[in-house]
């Protein structure tokens, strides 16, 4: 009998179906991946489980814990199901902590709320559940704030308030998403090892069949609320039947086709020259406070048309000097070049041409375009860097000619960001970031929030632009899979400094740094080959 | 309560344009002249004549409250538009702006702060003279580190935002991102401020003029008229209620106004909703 069994269970909303026949189930010890892109209901699924589901929908079918169907139950019933049988961990843990209680009375909040006991055998609760996801004392006392904490940490935090009771299921809404490879894989540990040790269903609610394949016993796709197949997760690349789980397989491994890869002799285009940015530490009263050194004497090149990674753990100093190189951060040592002219020394008028050379992209696509703005008025936006003004007719050629450039028709000028798809808004920041024909297009995990198969088409299309246009780019990211398949060099930073560069291939495959073989250690892989 | 939300809005917008649709009226026409004494119709009650009834000089009461309206509205809009002017520009600067200037432009705002409206009235009074366009002055300036304060606190969330950085990317100065990008997200929140400020002014002028510092006579206001009903309220109550009144709707009016709207504009309230 499995632990957690979910029969035909559909939601509706004022006639809409927003969830149709999912079945799953997870038993005691078991990991269970539920995968599918966004949209696809994933989240709406936990949610329904604890009852959560948006006000006025409607469950049907069954959800049985235990034996006992949660669906019949009232709200003050569930209210004793969540957090005691079923406890949840979200995906981004500076939301789900609350900023001004400390980490010992959040965590007893909860162990009080369901068994009533005192304070102090909640805050002795709170203790032992902190250490057993890996908090121990006396580093991590019971009187820390979540501001004092990693985004790994402070996700360790999350994990113990919902497993403080011993919860019989626990529920991961992309809960190691927003940590970079080496936290992910050490949040995983422990989540998986809870399960394990404990005889705890898990179920792992991802976007990313690598994590998976790797952590899952089994893995339910769905699509559109509604399920598609259950297959175990060992080869997992082999193990989807349907057409769907095949296709996303091979967006998730699609690889770009490069073109020729760059000469060593041509121009550089864009050069750090021991860079060093310093932050103000945290105040003191009267003391000076000491500097953080954010990025720490870093010499980097980049040459025309070339494809360059840039890798690291969070914090390491990557997304800083991402932006000195658009002359957005100020630096306190050494200089960044731009065609050989320094930022810090050019002339206002000469700053307008440098501007001109390099544009970013960023994370998050609905973030990116400001969203009264029409496409066309955003992508314009930069066109007042050129030499020569532009024409209206000319300037509306010149953004119908960059929506051709990034596959979107022309009609989209007229769209508002609300009216777009997250890849769609990908593809116009693109769009904003060409427009001015630059040498250096510098991207802030760029596809990291869209779905694999959107990932995959944005991909091709920069290898296709930069090749084309012979733009350089350079290509911040966590995911090493990406880097490996887009960068042909790749640049490895950890603490500020650069300790590792080199074709990506080869970095990746045989890693000499330990920085390095942490971050490839960690990174999951679909394996494709059948293993023995 | 969230049903009463769309309502509060509408009593709210459609109280306000009463107020104004009768200032402007008040402007051409009024039942009889508001400044004509009749001392042979001293404290009349309300009567057809006299739907308010009369004052302690014959003075059409009803005449009065209309045309105090325009006054009144005049000083508290004048203060709201004053704020606006210097606020705006100044918290789009701050936001836009970190480190010192920030500092210098928000304390400078703490400093207005921390001296008493009314009191800097009076002090202004004393200096220059008791009139109206002191006390717009005078409300005006506090308005000023309201508005900064709101922009400059929802204007430094929008800096973060990354297009934000993509438009600095693209070689746009601080005015030119301050203005297209940041100015148009806040609008909504101005105009709540703005009629939440509008009603506080209303009060804040009927305050004044009751202490002699607004208006001056013989032109009409809602503050001085209650000022003269006090040692008439047990014979002629109707002097006290009918300013009195005028007063209550029109903040009511405005306050619903910016509560409605907030609501309306407000994306985190809506999804309580």
């Amino acid at each position: 009998m499995p632990l957690l069994d979910i029969r035909n269970l559909s939601l509706t909303l004022d006639g809409t179906a927003l969830l149709q026949d999912i079945s799953l189930s997870v038993d005691a010890g078991e990991v269970v991946a539920l995968v599918g892109e966004s949209g696809s209901g994933k989240s709406l699924t936990a949610m329904s489980i604890l009852g959560l589901q948006p006000d006025g929908a409607e469950r049907s079918g069954q959800i049985l814990l235990d034996d006992q169907d949660l669906i019949p139950l009232s709200d003050t019933a569930m209210q004793k199901v969540r957090g005691a049988k079923i406890g949840m961990v979200f995906q981004e843990p500076l939301t789900a902590l609350n900023p001004v209680m400390t980490i010992g009375n959040q965590v007893a909040e909860t162990v009080r709320i369901h068994t009533g006991c005192s304070r102090k055998d909640g805050l002795a609760a709170a203790r032992k559940a902190l250490d057993a996801a890996g908090l121990p004392a006396p580093r991590f006392g019971l009187s820390l704030y979540p501001h004092q904490l990693s985004g790994g940490q402070r996700q360790r935090v999350a994990i113990a308030m919902a497993t403080a009771l011993k919860p019989r299921l626990l529920i991961a809404d992309e809960a190691t998403s927003a940590l970079d490879p080496v936290n992910q894989a050490k949040v995983l540990d422990l989540l998986c090892g809870m399960a394990r040790e404990r005889g705890m269903g898990l179920l792992l609610i991802l976007h990313d069949l690598a994590v998976a394949q790797e952590r899952a016993d089994r893995v339910v796709l769905i699509r559109g609320g509604q399920w598609v197949e259950t297959v175990p997760a060992h080869n997992l690349p082999r193990a989807f039947a349907s057409e769907y789980g095949q296709g996303l397989i091979r967006d998730a491994v699609h690889a770009p086709d490069h073109g020729p890869s760059t000469p060593t002799d041509v121009l550089v285009v864009a050069e750090a020259i021991d860079v060093t940015r310093l932050y103000d530490g945290p105040r003191r009263l009267f003391a000076k406070s000491p500097s953080v050194r954010a990025v720490d004497g870093v010499t980097l090149s980049i040459r025309k048309g070339e494809r360059v990674g840039l890798i690291g753990e969070s914090g390491c100093g990557k997304s800083t000097l991402l932006r000195a190189l658009i002359g957005l951060e100020p630096i306190q040592g050494g200089q960044v070049l731009l065609n050989s002219q320094n930022w810090a020394t050019a002339p206002t008028a000469q700053k307008k041409a440098m501007r001109r050379r390099v544009q970013p992209v960023f994370q998050d696509p609905g973030a990116s375009l400001d969203p009264r703005w029409t496409v066309a008025r955003s992508l314009a936006e930069p066109l007042h860097l050129l030499e020569t003004p532009l024409s209206p007719t000319e300037a509306n050629a010149r953004i119908t000619e960059a929506l051709e450039q990034i596959g979107l028709p022309a009609t989209f000028a007229t769209r508002l960001p609300h009216q777009m798809s997250g890849g769609q808004k990908q593809r116009v920041a693109l769009a904003r970031a060409i427009i001015t024909q630059p040498d250096l297009i510098v991207m802030d995990e760029a596809v990291s929030a869209l779905d694999v198969t959107v990932r995959a088409r944005i991909l091709d299309l920069l290898a296709d632009l930069s090749a084309r246009l012979d733009i350089a780019l350079l290509f911040v990211s966590h995911d090493l899979e990406v880097v490996r398949r887009l960068t042909e060099r790749v640049v490895v930073m950890e603490a500020g400094k650069i300790v590792e560069q080199g074709p990506s291939e080869t970095v990746l495959a045989h890693p000499a740094h330990p920085a390095t073989q942490r971050l490839v250690a960690a990174t999951p892989r679909l394996i494709t080959e059948p293993t023995a | 309560m969230a049903r009463l939300r769309p309502l509060s809005l509408k009593i709210g917008l459609g109280l306000t344009l009463t107020v104004c649709a009768i200032t402007l009226l008040a402007l051409i026409w009024t039942p009889a002249d508001p400044l004509a004494q009749d001392l042979s119709q001293r404290l009349l009650a309300p009567s057809l004549a006299h739907p308010f009834g009369t004052d302690a000089l014959g003075r059409d009461v009803l005449s009065l409250v209309m045309a105090a309206a325009a006054n009144s509205l005049w000083v508290a809009g004048s203060a709201v538009a004053l704020g606006l002017f210097l606020g705006v520009p100044l918290g789009l600067w701050a936001a836009g702006r970190s480190g010192w200037r920030d500092d210098v432009v928000m304390r400078g705002g703490d400093l207005i702060f921390a001296f008493p409206s009314l009191l800097t009235a009076v002090m202004l009074a004393a200096a220059t003279g008791p009139s109206a366009f002191n006390a717009a002055l005078a409300l005006g300036v506090f308005n000023i580190p309201v508005f900064m304060r709101v922009v400059r606190g929802a204007g430094r969330g929008l800096w973060q935002r990354d297009y934000v950085t993509a438009s600095r990317a693209a070689g746009r100065g601080t005015v030119a991102i301050s203005i297209q990008h940041i100015l148009p997200h806040l609008l909504g929140l101005l105009a709540v401020q703005a009629a939440v400020q509008f009603s506080v002014g209303v009060a804040a002028e009927a305050g004044l003029s009751y202490l002699g510092l607004a208006a001056q006579p013989p032109a009409p206001s809602w503050g001085r008229m209650l000022a003269e009903s006090q040692t008439l309220i047990g014979t002629a109550p109707w002097l006290a209620i009918f300013p009195g009144l005028a007063i209550f709707v029109t903040v009511l009016a405005l306050s619903l106004t910016g509560d409605g709207l907030r609501d309306r504009l407000d994306p985190r309230l809506k999804r309580e909703v």
